[in-house]
């Protein structure tokens, strides 16, 4: 049965794996980014 | 259906290839929005940051 988005269960895995990686370095960029600013300027 | 194990079906409903640079679009614009607003409160204006250290 075609998905509503074309997509295979297995291309919207294999796309989901790619997707969790490239978010994981995003939120870990953004992590380090509030430690410093932290360090920096300490909000609490 | 639970998540996050079931995360992946989000893709069954979205096309990445039509959805993903939009989605990017809407994190920069957010991204933009929040760094505007955390320069424009003053106490975290990192671009004026030297002069207010003096």
């Amino acid at each position: 049965m075609a998905s509503l988005s074309g997509l295979t269960e297995d291309q919207a895995k294999e796309f989901h794996e790619q997707f969790k990686t490239t978010f994981s370095a995003f939120v870990a960029v953004a992590a380090v980014a509030h430690l410093l600013v932290l360090a920096w300027r300490p909000w609490f | 259906m639970a998540n996050p194990q079931d995360d992946w079906k989000i893709w069954l409903v979205i096309n990445p290839a039509k959805a993903l640079v939009p989605i990017w679009i809407a994190v920069l614009a957010t991204v933009v929005v929040i760094h505007v607003a955390v320069i424009g409160g003053g106490k975290y204006n990192f671009l004026a940051a030297p002069a207010a250290a003096k």
